[in-house]
Protein backbone atom coordinates (compact mmCIF):
# COMPACT_ATOMS: atom_id res chain seq x y z
CA UNK A 1 0.00 0.00 0.00
CA UNK A 2 2.83 2.37 0.89
CA UNK A 3 4.69 1.48 -2.29
CA UNK A 4 1.51 2.05 -4.30
CA UNK A 5 0.96 5.38 -2.59
CA UNK A 6 4.55 6.42 -3.35
CA UNK A 7 4.16 5.35 -6.96
CA UNK A 8 0.91 7.29 -7.24
CA UNK A 9 2.56 10.35 -5.73
CA UNK A 10 5.44 10.08 -8.22
CA UNK A 11 3.06 9.78 -11.15
CA UNK A 12 1.05 12.75 -9.90
CA UNK A 13 4.22 14.84 -9.82
CA UNK A 14 4.81 14.13 -13.53
CA UNK A 15 4.05 16.94 -15.94
CA UNK A 16 1.71 16.57 -18.90
CA UNK A 17 4.13 17.11 -21.79
CA UNK A 18 6.80 14.55 -20.73
CA UNK A 19 4.04 11.99 -20.13
CA UNK A 20 2.52 12.71 -23.54
CA UNK A 21 5.97 12.31 -25.13
CA UNK A 22 6.35 8.90 -23.49
CA UNK A 23 2.91 7.94 -24.73
CA UNK A 24 3.87 9.07 -28.25
CA UNK A 25 7.07 6.96 -28.08
CA UNK A 26 5.04 3.91 -27.03
CA UNK A 27 2.36 4.46 -29.69
CA UNK A 28 4.87 5.11 -32.49
CA UNK A 29 6.89 2.03 -31.55
CA UNK A 30 3.70 -0.01 -31.50
CA UNK A 31 2.88 1.37 -34.94
CA UNK A 32 6.35 0.44 -36.25
CA UNK A 33 6.17 -3.08 -34.82
CA UNK A 34 2.63 -3.66 -36.09
CA UNK A 35 3.53 -2.33 -39.55
CA UNK A 36 6.51 -4.71 -39.53
CA UNK A 37 4.65 -7.75 -38.23
CA UNK A 38 1.12 -7.54 -39.68
CA UNK A 39 1.91 -8.09 -43.37
CA UNK A 40 1.90 -11.73 -44.31
CA UNK A 41 5.66 -12.23 -44.61
CA UNK A 42 7.58 -14.17 -42.03
CA UNK A 43 9.32 -11.81 -39.61
CA UNK A 44 11.23 -13.62 -36.83
CA UNK A 45 9.46 -13.07 -33.50
CA UNK A 46 12.75 -12.64 -31.61
CA UNK A 47 13.48 -9.26 -33.24
CA UNK A 48 9.98 -8.02 -32.51
CA UNK A 49 10.22 -9.13 -28.88
CA UNK A 50 13.54 -7.29 -28.58
CA UNK A 51 11.85 -4.23 -30.08
CA UNK A 52 8.92 -4.53 -27.65
CA UNK A 53 11.11 -4.89 -24.53
CA UNK A 54 13.65 -2.26 -25.54
CA UNK A 55 10.86 0.03 -26.69
CA UNK A 56 9.11 -0.32 -23.33
CA UNK A 57 12.32 0.62 -21.55
CA UNK A 58 12.83 3.48 -24.02
CA UNK A 59 9.35 4.85 -23.34
CA UNK A 60 9.92 4.86 -19.59
CA UNK A 61 13.55 6.09 -19.69
CA UNK A 62 14.00 7.87 -23.02
CA UNK A 63 17.73 8.57 -22.60
CA UNK A 64 18.68 4.97 -21.74
CA UNK A 65 19.14 3.73 -25.30
CA UNK A 66 15.99 1.61 -25.42
CA UNK A 67 14.60 3.51 -28.39
CA UNK A 68 17.83 3.01 -30.36
CA UNK A 69 17.82 -0.75 -29.75
CA UNK A 70 14.13 -1.00 -30.62
CA UNK A 71 14.61 0.99 -33.84
CA UNK A 72 17.61 -1.17 -34.78
CA UNK A 73 15.62 -4.34 -34.07
CA UNK A 74 12.77 -3.17 -36.33
CA UNK A 75 15.21 -2.37 -39.16
CA UNK A 76 16.90 -5.79 -38.79
CA UNK A 77 13.46 -7.46 -38.69
CA UNK A 78 12.67 -5.84 -42.05
CA UNK A 79 15.98 -7.00 -43.44
CA UNK A 80 15.67 -10.65 -42.41
CA UNK A 81 11.93 -11.19 -42.66
CA UNK A 82 10.38 -9.02 -45.33
CA UNK A 83 10.71 -9.32 -49.08
CA UNK A 84 12.41 -6.52 -50.97
CA UNK A 85 10.20 -3.73 -52.21
CA UNK A 86 8.72 -0.45 -51.09
CA UNK A 87 5.08 -0.39 -50.00
CA UNK A 88 2.87 1.50 -47.55
CA UNK A 89 4.08 -0.67 -44.65
CA UNK A 90 7.70 0.43 -44.98
CA UNK A 91 6.66 4.10 -45.22
CA UNK A 92 4.52 3.76 -42.08
CA UNK A 93 7.38 2.00 -40.28
CA UNK A 94 9.89 4.68 -41.32
CA UNK A 95 7.59 7.49 -40.21
CA UNK A 96 6.89 5.74 -36.90
CA UNK A 97 10.64 5.31 -36.30
CA UNK A 98 11.13 9.01 -37.08
CA UNK A 99 8.49 9.93 -34.48
CA UNK A 100 10.12 7.56 -31.96
CA UNK A 101 13.50 9.20 -32.56
CA UNK A 102 12.26 12.79 -32.23
CA UNK A 103 10.00 12.10 -29.23
CA UNK A 104 12.81 10.21 -27.46
CA UNK A 105 15.25 13.06 -28.07
CA UNK A 106 12.74 15.59 -26.79
CA UNK A 107 11.73 13.52 -23.76
CA UNK A 108 15.38 12.88 -22.89
CA UNK A 109 16.07 16.63 -22.89
CA UNK A 110 13.81 17.30 -19.88
CA UNK A 111 12.93 15.60 -16.62
CA UNK A 112 9.54 13.94 -16.38
CA UNK A 113 8.35 16.68 -14.03
CA UNK A 114 9.29 19.59 -16.30
CA UNK A 115 6.75 22.08 -17.52
CA UNK A 116 7.44 22.53 -21.23
CA UNK A 117 6.59 25.72 -23.06
CA UNK A 118 4.68 25.48 -26.33
CA UNK A 119 7.37 27.37 -28.23
CA UNK A 120 9.98 24.75 -27.34
CA UNK A 121 7.82 21.98 -28.82
CA UNK A 122 6.96 23.97 -31.95
CA UNK A 123 10.66 24.32 -32.82
CA UNK A 124 10.91 20.55 -33.14
CA UNK A 125 7.90 20.24 -35.43
CA UNK A 126 9.56 21.82 -38.48
CA UNK A 127 12.53 19.41 -38.74
CA UNK A 128 10.21 16.49 -38.01
CA UNK A 129 7.87 17.57 -40.80
CA UNK A 130 10.74 18.11 -43.24
CA UNK A 131 12.24 14.69 -42.47
CA UNK A 132 8.81 13.01 -42.69
CA UNK A 133 8.19 14.64 -46.07
CA UNK A 134 11.66 13.64 -47.25
CA UNK A 135 11.03 10.05 -46.16
CA UNK A 136 7.79 9.85 -48.13
CA UNK A 137 9.48 11.44 -51.15
CA UNK A 138 12.37 8.97 -51.02
CA UNK A 139 9.91 6.08 -50.60
CA UNK A 140 7.94 7.22 -53.67
CA UNK A 141 11.15 7.56 -55.67
CA UNK A 142 12.30 4.14 -54.53
CA UNK A 143 8.93 2.62 -55.49
CA UNK A 144 9.10 4.20 -58.96
CA UNK A 145 12.67 2.97 -59.39
CA UNK A 146 11.67 -0.52 -58.24
CA UNK A 147 8.93 -0.69 -60.88
CA UNK A 148 11.22 0.73 -63.55
CA UNK A 149 13.92 -1.58 -62.23
CA UNK A 150 16.99 -0.09 -63.85
CA UNK A 151 20.32 -1.69 -63.05
CA UNK A 152 21.81 -0.28 -59.84
CA UNK A 153 18.53 0.99 -58.39
CA UNK A 154 19.81 0.63 -54.82
CA UNK A 155 22.65 2.92 -55.69
CA UNK A 156 20.10 5.38 -57.02
CA UNK A 157 18.11 5.21 -53.78
CA UNK A 158 21.25 5.75 -51.74
CA UNK A 159 22.09 8.61 -54.04
CA UNK A 160 18.67 10.06 -53.29
CA UNK A 161 19.37 9.70 -49.57
CA UNK A 162 22.68 11.51 -50.03
CA UNK A 163 20.95 14.28 -52.01
CA UNK A 164 18.34 14.57 -49.24
CA UNK A 165 21.05 14.83 -46.58
CA UNK A 166 22.92 17.45 -48.57
CA UNK A 167 19.66 19.35 -49.08
CA UNK A 168 18.91 19.29 -45.36
CA UNK A 169 22.44 20.43 -44.60
CA UNK A 170 22.15 23.28 -47.05
CA UNK A 171 18.66 24.27 -45.84
CA UNK A 172 19.69 24.41 -42.21
CA UNK A 173 23.08 26.08 -42.64
CA UNK A 174 21.84 28.99 -44.76
CA UNK B 1 24.29 8.76 -31.53
CA UNK B 2 20.95 6.97 -31.90
CA UNK B 3 20.35 8.46 -35.35
CA UNK B 4 23.86 7.62 -36.58
CA UNK B 5 23.80 4.05 -35.19
CA UNK B 6 20.44 3.14 -36.72
CA UNK B 7 21.32 4.93 -39.97
CA UNK B 8 24.59 2.97 -40.28
CA UNK B 9 22.77 -0.34 -39.66
CA UNK B 10 20.02 0.46 -42.17
CA UNK B 11 22.38 1.76 -44.86
CA UNK B 12 24.69 -1.25 -44.43
CA UNK B 13 21.73 -3.62 -44.85
CA UNK B 14 20.54 -1.64 -47.88
CA UNK B 15 23.94 -1.76 -49.59
CA UNK B 16 24.94 -5.30 -48.69
CA UNK B 17 21.52 -6.85 -49.19
CA UNK B 18 20.50 -4.54 -52.04
CA UNK B 19 17.33 -3.66 -50.12
CA UNK B 20 15.48 -0.52 -51.09
CA UNK B 21 13.11 -0.87 -48.11
CA UNK B 22 16.08 -0.69 -45.71
CA UNK B 23 17.25 2.42 -47.54
CA UNK B 24 13.83 4.01 -46.99
CA UNK B 25 14.00 3.07 -43.29
CA UNK B 26 17.42 4.78 -43.12
CA UNK B 27 16.09 8.08 -44.48
CA UNK B 28 14.71 9.58 -41.20
CA UNK B 29 17.87 8.71 -39.28
CA UNK B 30 20.27 9.94 -41.97
CA UNK B 31 18.22 13.13 -42.20
CA UNK B 32 18.14 13.58 -38.41
CA UNK B 33 21.91 13.05 -38.17
CA UNK B 34 22.53 15.51 -41.01
CA UNK B 35 20.17 18.10 -39.48
CA UNK B 36 21.79 17.73 -36.07
CA UNK B 37 25.28 18.11 -37.53
CA UNK B 38 24.25 21.16 -39.53
CA UNK B 39 22.73 22.92 -36.49
CA UNK B 40 25.56 22.04 -34.15
CA UNK B 41 25.98 24.78 -31.49
CA UNK B 42 29.19 26.76 -31.91
CA UNK B 43 29.47 28.27 -28.45
CA UNK B 44 29.34 27.24 -24.85
CA UNK B 45 26.20 28.77 -23.36
CA UNK B 46 25.85 30.46 -19.98
CA UNK B 47 23.02 30.68 -17.49
CA UNK B 48 22.86 33.31 -14.74
CA UNK B 49 20.40 33.01 -11.86
CA UNK B 50 19.09 35.94 -9.85
CA UNK B 51 16.20 36.43 -7.43
CA UNK B 52 14.30 39.67 -6.94
CA UNK B 53 14.46 39.47 -3.16
CA UNK B 54 16.74 37.40 -0.96
CA UNK B 55 14.72 38.20 2.17
CA UNK B 56 11.14 36.99 2.22
CA UNK B 57 8.31 36.67 4.66
CA UNK B 58 6.52 33.37 5.14
CA UNK B 59 4.10 32.77 2.28
CA UNK B 60 5.71 35.40 0.04
CA UNK B 61 6.59 34.69 -3.59
CA UNK B 62 9.62 35.92 -5.46
CA UNK B 63 10.64 35.16 -9.04
CA UNK B 64 13.91 33.34 -9.69
CA UNK B 65 15.14 34.60 -13.06
CA UNK B 66 17.47 32.48 -15.15
CA UNK B 67 19.04 34.41 -18.01
CA UNK B 68 20.30 32.10 -20.75
CA UNK B 69 22.86 33.71 -23.01
CA UNK B 70 25.21 32.51 -25.77
CA UNK B 71 28.93 32.40 -25.05
CA UNK B 72 31.52 34.94 -26.13
CA UNK B 73 31.12 34.22 -29.83
CA UNK B 74 27.35 34.74 -29.80
CA UNK B 75 25.02 32.71 -32.02
CA UNK B 76 22.91 29.66 -31.36
CA UNK B 77 23.37 27.65 -28.19
CA UNK B 78 20.63 25.14 -28.97
CA UNK B 79 16.97 24.89 -29.81
CA UNK B 80 15.76 24.39 -26.29
CA UNK B 81 16.92 24.75 -22.71
CA UNK B 82 15.58 22.91 -19.70
CA UNK B 83 16.34 24.62 -16.41
CA UNK B 84 16.00 22.77 -13.14
CA UNK B 85 15.88 24.94 -10.03
CA UNK B 86 16.61 23.07 -6.82
CA UNK B 87 15.62 24.44 -3.44
CA UNK B 88 15.86 23.44 0.19
CA UNK B 89 12.63 21.85 1.53
CA UNK B 90 11.01 25.02 2.85
CA UNK B 91 10.96 26.75 -0.50
CA UNK B 92 8.34 25.80 -3.07
CA UNK B 93 8.55 26.41 -6.80
CA UNK B 94 5.97 26.63 -9.53
CA UNK B 95 6.06 24.07 -11.13
CA UNK B 96 6.72 22.01 -8.04
CA UNK B 97 9.68 20.23 -9.65
CA UNK B 98 11.33 23.55 -10.50
CA UNK B 99 11.96 22.24 -14.03
CA UNK B 100 10.93 24.32 -17.04
CA UNK B 101 11.71 23.72 -20.72
CA UNK B 102 11.65 26.71 -23.07
CA UNK B 103 12.81 27.54 -26.59
CA UNK B 104 15.96 29.60 -27.04
CA UNK B 105 15.39 31.75 -30.13
CA UNK B 106 18.63 33.49 -31.03
CA UNK B 107 20.40 31.61 -28.27
CA UNK B 108 18.67 33.73 -25.59
CA UNK B 109 15.95 32.97 -23.13
CA UNK B 110 14.73 34.43 -19.85
CA UNK B 111 13.15 31.77 -17.70
CA UNK B 112 11.14 32.77 -14.63
CA UNK B 113 10.50 30.21 -11.91
CA UNK B 114 8.34 31.61 -9.09
CA UNK B 115 9.63 30.62 -5.65
CA UNK B 116 7.57 30.73 -2.44
CA UNK B 117 8.90 30.77 1.10
CA UNK B 118 6.88 28.15 2.95
CA UNK B 119 8.51 28.30 6.37
CA UNK B 120 10.82 30.65 8.25
CA UNK B 121 14.53 29.90 8.30
CA UNK B 122 17.64 29.99 6.17
CA UNK B 123 17.14 28.43 2.75
CA UNK B 124 19.03 28.01 -0.46
CA UNK B 125 18.06 28.15 -4.08
CA UNK B 126 20.31 26.81 -6.80
CA UNK B 127 20.24 26.31 -10.54
CA UNK B 128 20.79 22.55 -10.39
CA UNK B 129 21.37 22.39 -14.12
CA UNK B 130 20.46 24.05 -17.38
CA UNK B 131 20.47 21.50 -20.21
CA UNK B 132 20.79 22.93 -23.70
CA UNK B 133 19.58 20.69 -26.53
CA UNK B 134 20.38 21.36 -30.17
CA UNK B 135 18.08 20.54 -33.08
CA UNK B 136 16.55 17.05 -32.73
CA UNK B 137 18.58 16.47 -29.59
CA UNK B 138 21.82 15.84 -31.50
CA UNK B 139 23.99 17.79 -29.06
CA UNK B 140 23.61 18.64 -25.41
CA UNK B 141 25.43 20.98 -23.04
CA UNK B 142 24.91 21.40 -19.34
CA UNK B 143 25.52 24.39 -17.08
CA UNK B 144 25.24 24.39 -13.30
CA UNK B 145 24.70 27.39 -11.05
CA UNK B 146 25.79 28.61 -7.63
CA UNK B 147 23.60 28.46 -4.54
CA UNK B 148 21.78 31.66 -3.60
CA UNK B 149 20.97 32.03 0.12
CA UNK B 150 17.45 33.14 0.97
CA UNK B 151 16.26 34.20 4.38
CA UNK B 152 12.62 33.71 5.34
CA UNK B 153 11.49 35.93 8.19
CA UNK B 154 8.88 34.49 10.58
CA UNK B 155 6.49 37.42 10.57
CA UNK B 156 3.24 35.57 9.84
CA UNK B 157 1.52 35.52 13.25
CA UNK B 158 -0.72 38.48 14.17
CA UNK B 159 -0.43 39.96 17.63
CA UNK B 160 -1.93 42.90 19.43
CA UNK B 161 -2.18 43.67 23.12
CA UNK B 162 -3.80 46.15 25.46
CA UNK B 163 -1.77 49.20 26.31
CA UNK B 164 -0.87 48.13 29.83
CA UNK B 165 2.43 46.81 31.06
CA UNK B 166 3.28 45.94 34.67
CA UNK B 167 6.20 48.29 35.26
CA UNK B 168 6.67 50.97 32.63
CA UNK B 169 10.00 52.77 32.88
CA UNK B 170 12.36 54.80 30.76
CA UNK B 171 11.82 58.27 29.38
CA UNK B 172 9.67 57.94 26.26
CA UNK B 173 7.07 55.51 25.05
CA UNK B 174 3.40 54.91 24.62
CA UNK B 175 2.50 53.12 27.87
CA UNK B 176 0.79 54.93 30.71
CA UNK B 177 3.12 55.15 33.70
CA UNK B 178 2.02 54.60 37.28
CA UNK B 179 2.81 58.20 38.15
CA UNK B 180 1.75 61.56 36.81
CA UNK B 181 3.93 63.52 34.49
CA UNK B 182 4.22 64.70 30.92
CA UNK B 183 1.91 62.60 28.81
CA UNK B 184 -1.33 62.54 26.87
CA UNK B 185 -3.79 60.61 29.05
CA UNK B 186 -5.63 62.87 31.57
CA UNK B 187 -5.24 61.82 35.21
CA UNK B 188 -7.02 64.50 37.26
CA UNK B 189 -7.76 68.23 37.57
CA UNK B 190 -5.94 69.68 40.56
CA UNK B 191 -4.91 73.10 41.89
CA UNK B 192 -1.96 74.79 40.25
CA UNK B 193 1.41 74.16 41.87
CA UNK B 194 4.74 75.79 41.32
CA UNK B 195 6.43 74.20 38.34
CA UNK B 196 3.24 73.36 36.44
CA UNK B 197 3.32 74.41 32.80
CA UNK B 198 1.03 77.26 31.86
CA UNK B 199 -0.44 75.38 28.90
CA UNK B 200 -1.75 72.77 31.31
CA UNK B 201 -4.06 75.29 33.03
CA UNK B 202 -7.70 74.23 32.79
CA UNK B 203 -9.36 77.64 32.26
CA UNK B 204 -12.96 76.45 32.59
CA UNK B 205 -12.40 74.95 36.03
CA UNK B 206 -10.18 77.89 37.07
CA UNK B 207 -12.93 80.42 36.20
CA UNK B 208 -15.63 78.37 37.93
CA UNK B 209 -13.65 77.86 41.12
CA UNK B 210 -11.81 81.20 41.17
CA UNK B 211 -8.40 79.50 41.61
CA UNK B 212 -5.95 78.24 39.01
CA UNK B 213 -6.35 74.55 38.21
CA UNK B 214 -4.36 72.35 35.83
CA UNK B 215 -5.17 69.13 34.02
CA UNK B 216 -2.64 66.57 35.18
CA UNK B 217 -1.73 63.65 32.89
CA UNK B 218 -0.21 60.25 33.35
CA UNK B 219 3.37 60.06 32.18
CA UNK B 220 4.08 58.11 28.97
CA UNK B 221 6.79 55.53 29.42
CA UNK B 222 8.21 52.60 27.58
CA UNK B 223 8.94 49.17 28.93
CA UNK B 224 11.59 46.53 28.62
CA UNK B 225 10.27 43.27 27.16
CA UNK B 226 12.42 40.15 27.28
CA UNK B 227 11.44 37.27 25.00
CA UNK B 228 12.60 34.02 26.52
CA UNK B 229 12.64 31.26 23.90
CA UNK B 230 12.65 27.58 24.79
CA UNK B 231 14.01 25.97 21.61
CA UNK B 232 15.43 22.90 23.28
CA UNK B 233 12.93 20.58 21.57
CA UNK B 234 10.60 20.80 18.58
CA UNK B 235 7.31 18.99 19.12
CA UNK B 236 4.58 18.29 16.61
CA UNK B 237 4.55 18.46 12.85
CA UNK B 238 5.57 21.42 10.74
CA UNK B 239 3.80 21.84 7.41
CA UNK B 240 4.91 25.37 6.72
CA UNK B 241 2.87 28.54 6.74
CA UNK B 242 -0.26 26.90 5.28
CA UNK B 243 -0.38 23.80 7.44
CA UNK B 244 0.24 22.52 10.93
CA UNK B 245 2.74 24.30 13.14
CA UNK B 246 5.25 22.63 15.44
CA UNK B 247 6.15 24.00 18.85
CA UNK B 248 9.25 25.66 17.40
CA UNK B 249 7.16 27.24 14.63
CA UNK B 250 4.78 28.69 17.21
CA UNK B 251 7.67 29.85 19.41
CA UNK B 252 9.48 31.64 16.61
CA UNK B 253 6.38 33.17 15.01
CA UNK B 254 5.01 34.34 18.34
CA UNK B 255 8.37 35.81 19.34
CA UNK B 256 8.48 37.70 16.04
CA UNK B 257 4.90 38.93 16.39
CA UNK B 258 5.28 40.06 20.02
CA UNK B 259 8.64 41.64 19.27
CA UNK B 260 7.20 43.52 16.32
CA UNK B 261 4.23 44.74 18.38
CA UNK B 262 6.28 46.13 21.25
CA UNK B 263 8.97 47.60 19.01
CA UNK B 264 6.25 49.36 17.02
CA UNK B 265 5.01 50.96 20.22
CA UNK B 266 8.48 52.24 21.07
CA UNK B 267 9.46 49.69 23.70
CA UNK B 268 12.77 47.98 24.14
CA UNK B 269 12.86 44.26 23.32
CA UNK B 270 15.55 41.71 24.14
CA UNK B 271 15.82 38.05 23.20
CA UNK B 272 17.18 35.14 25.23
CA UNK B 273 17.26 31.61 23.83
CA UNK B 274 17.42 28.68 26.20
CA UNK B 275 18.39 26.39 23.29
CA UNK B 276 21.30 28.68 22.52
CA UNK B 277 21.05 28.26 18.76
CA UNK B 278 19.70 31.78 18.48
CA UNK B 279 22.28 34.25 19.65
CA UNK B 280 20.99 36.46 22.43
CA UNK B 281 19.90 39.92 21.40
CA UNK B 282 20.29 42.78 23.84
CA UNK B 283 17.55 45.29 24.51
CA UNK B 284 16.93 47.75 21.73
CA UNK B 285 14.19 49.55 19.91
CA UNK B 286 13.27 50.69 16.44
CA UNK B 287 12.89 49.10 13.02
CA UNK B 288 16.53 48.15 12.74
CA UNK B 289 16.29 46.26 16.02
CA UNK B 290 13.22 44.41 14.71
CA UNK B 291 15.25 43.29 11.70
CA UNK B 292 18.07 42.18 14.03
CA UNK B 293 15.54 40.21 16.04
CA UNK B 294 14.02 38.51 12.98
CA UNK B 295 17.44 37.70 11.54
CA UNK B 296 18.34 35.98 14.80
CA UNK B 297 15.05 34.08 14.98
CA UNK B 298 15.52 32.43 11.57
CA UNK B 299 18.46 30.52 13.05
CA UNK B 300 16.30 28.74 15.63
CA UNK B 301 16.71 24.99 15.66
CA UNK B 302 16.01 22.34 18.26
CA UNK B 303 19.18 21.80 20.25
CA UNK B 304 18.74 18.98 22.75
CA UNK B 305 22.53 18.73 23.14
CA UNK B 306 22.54 22.08 24.93
CA UNK B 307 20.52 21.54 28.13
CA UNK B 308 18.86 24.76 29.16
CA UNK B 309 19.51 23.89 32.83
CA UNK B 310 23.15 24.88 32.37
CA UNK B 311 22.42 28.22 30.74
CA UNK B 312 23.12 31.25 32.90
CA UNK B 313 20.91 34.09 31.80
CA UNK B 314 22.54 37.50 32.03
CA UNK B 315 21.03 39.76 34.68
CA UNK B 316 17.86 41.35 33.37
CA UNK B 317 16.96 44.95 34.09
CA UNK B 318 14.65 45.32 37.08
CA UNK B 319 11.03 45.88 36.10
CA UNK B 320 11.38 44.15 32.76
CA UNK B 321 8.43 42.13 31.50
CA UNK B 322 9.54 38.63 30.56
CA UNK B 323 7.46 36.68 28.08
CA UNK B 324 8.57 33.05 28.06
CA UNK B 325 7.65 31.00 25.00
CA UNK B 326 7.87 27.35 25.92
CA UNK B 327 6.01 24.09 25.28
CA UNK B 328 6.55 23.31 28.99
CA UNK B 329 8.18 19.98 28.33
CA UNK B 330 11.11 19.09 30.52
CA UNK B 331 12.18 20.92 33.60
CA UNK B 332 14.67 23.34 32.07
CA UNK B 333 12.29 26.04 30.88
CA UNK B 334 10.29 25.86 34.10
CA UNK B 335 13.43 26.07 36.24
CA UNK B 336 14.61 29.21 34.43
CA UNK B 337 11.19 30.81 34.81
CA UNK B 338 11.10 30.03 38.54
CA UNK B 339 14.56 31.53 38.91
CA UNK B 340 13.48 34.74 37.16
CA UNK B 341 10.33 35.03 39.29
CA UNK B 342 12.41 34.60 42.42
CA UNK B 343 14.54 37.53 41.22
CA UNK B 344 11.42 39.69 41.21
CA UNK B 345 10.65 39.81 37.51
CA UNK B 346 7.18 39.73 36.01
CA UNK B 347 7.00 36.58 33.88
CA UNK B 348 4.21 35.55 31.53
CA UNK B 349 4.34 32.15 29.85
CA UNK B 350 2.91 31.55 26.39
CA UNK B 351 2.32 27.83 26.02
CA UNK B 352 3.58 26.80 22.58
CA UNK B 353 2.56 23.14 22.71
CA UNK B 354 0.80 22.48 19.37
CA UNK B 355 -2.31 20.28 19.00
CA UNK B 356 -0.44 18.18 16.41
CA UNK B 357 1.94 16.94 19.13
CA UNK B 358 -0.61 14.38 20.38
CA UNK B 359 0.82 10.88 19.81
CA UNK B 360 -1.06 8.46 17.57
CA UNK B 361 1.13 5.39 18.04
CA UNK B 362 0.68 2.28 20.15
CA UNK B 363 -1.43 2.10 23.28
CA UNK B 364 1.76 2.29 25.38
CA UNK B 365 2.78 5.52 23.64
CA UNK B 366 -0.67 6.99 24.25
CA UNK B 367 -0.50 5.94 27.89
CA UNK B 368 2.94 7.51 28.28
CA UNK B 369 1.62 10.66 26.64
CA UNK B 370 -1.29 10.80 29.10
CA UNK B 371 1.14 10.53 32.00
CA UNK B 372 3.23 13.32 30.47
CA UNK B 373 0.16 15.51 29.99
CA UNK B 374 -0.70 15.07 33.69
CA UNK B 375 2.87 15.95 34.69
CA UNK B 376 2.72 19.00 32.45
CA UNK B 377 -0.56 20.11 34.00
CA UNK B 378 1.03 19.74 37.45
CA UNK B 379 3.90 21.99 36.27
CA UNK B 380 1.41 24.57 34.99
CA UNK B 381 -0.49 24.51 38.31
CA UNK B 382 2.78 24.97 40.21
CA UNK B 383 3.68 27.96 38.05
CA UNK B 384 0.22 29.47 38.55
CA UNK B 385 0.63 29.12 42.31
CA UNK B 386 3.90 30.98 41.95
CA UNK B 387 2.03 33.83 40.24
CA UNK B 388 3.14 33.02 36.70
CA UNK B 389 0.22 32.98 34.27
CA UNK B 390 0.35 30.35 31.51
CA UNK B 391 -1.69 31.13 28.40
CA UNK B 392 -1.97 29.20 25.17
CA UNK B 393 -1.26 31.14 21.99
CA UNK B 394 -4.51 32.46 20.49
CA UNK B 395 -3.22 35.25 18.29
CA UNK B 396 -4.39 38.82 18.88
CA UNK B 397 -5.22 39.58 22.48
CA UNK B 398 -3.53 36.48 23.87
CA UNK B 399 -1.78 38.49 26.59
CA UNK B 400 -4.52 41.08 27.33
CA UNK B 401 -5.99 39.40 30.40
CA UNK B 402 -2.66 38.38 31.93
CA UNK B 403 -1.16 41.83 31.31
CA UNK B 404 -4.06 43.53 33.10
CA UNK B 405 -3.69 41.08 35.96
CA UNK B 406 0.09 41.53 36.13
CA UNK B 407 -0.29 45.33 36.09
CA UNK B 408 -2.75 45.19 38.98
CA UNK B 409 -0.40 42.87 40.86
CA UNK B 410 2.58 45.16 40.24
CA UNK B 411 0.66 48.20 41.49
CA UNK B 412 -0.45 46.44 44.68
CA UNK B 413 1.55 46.95 47.88
CA UNK B 414 4.17 44.26 48.44
CA UNK B 415 4.23 41.93 51.39
CA UNK B 416 7.59 41.22 52.91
Amino acid sequence: MTYLAELTAKVRRCALVPLLLRLIIALALTGAIVATAVPAWDVPDAYLWIAVIAGGAGAVIPDAGGAAIASGAVVVAWAVGAPDGVGPAVVVTALCLLVVHVASALAAAMPVTAAAAEGALRRWLRPTGVLGGGTVAVAVAAGVLNRWSPPGSVVLVLLAVAVLSAGVWWATST
Amino acid sequence: VRAIAVAVVAVAIAVIGQRTDAAVLAVPFVGAAAWGAARRPRNAPSAETTVDSTTLFEGQWTPARIAVRPGDGGGEVGEMVTVVVQTTPWLATDPRSGAVAVATPGGRADVVVPVRAVRWGRNELCLERAVFSSALGAHRAEVVGHPIPLSTLPLSAMFDAVDVVPRPAGLVGLHRANRQGSGSEPAEVRPFRTGDRLRRINWKVSLRTGALHVTATWADRDTHVVLLLDTEVDLGVSDGVDGRASSLDITVRVAAAIGEHYLRTGDRVALVDLGRRVRGIGAGSGRRHLRRLLDALVLAEPSPQHPADNLRIRPIEAGAMIIALTPLVGSAGRAQVVSLVQHGHTVVIVDTMPPSAAPTGSSWERLAARVRVMERQADIDALNELGVPVVPWRGRGTLDEVLRHATRAAAAPRRR
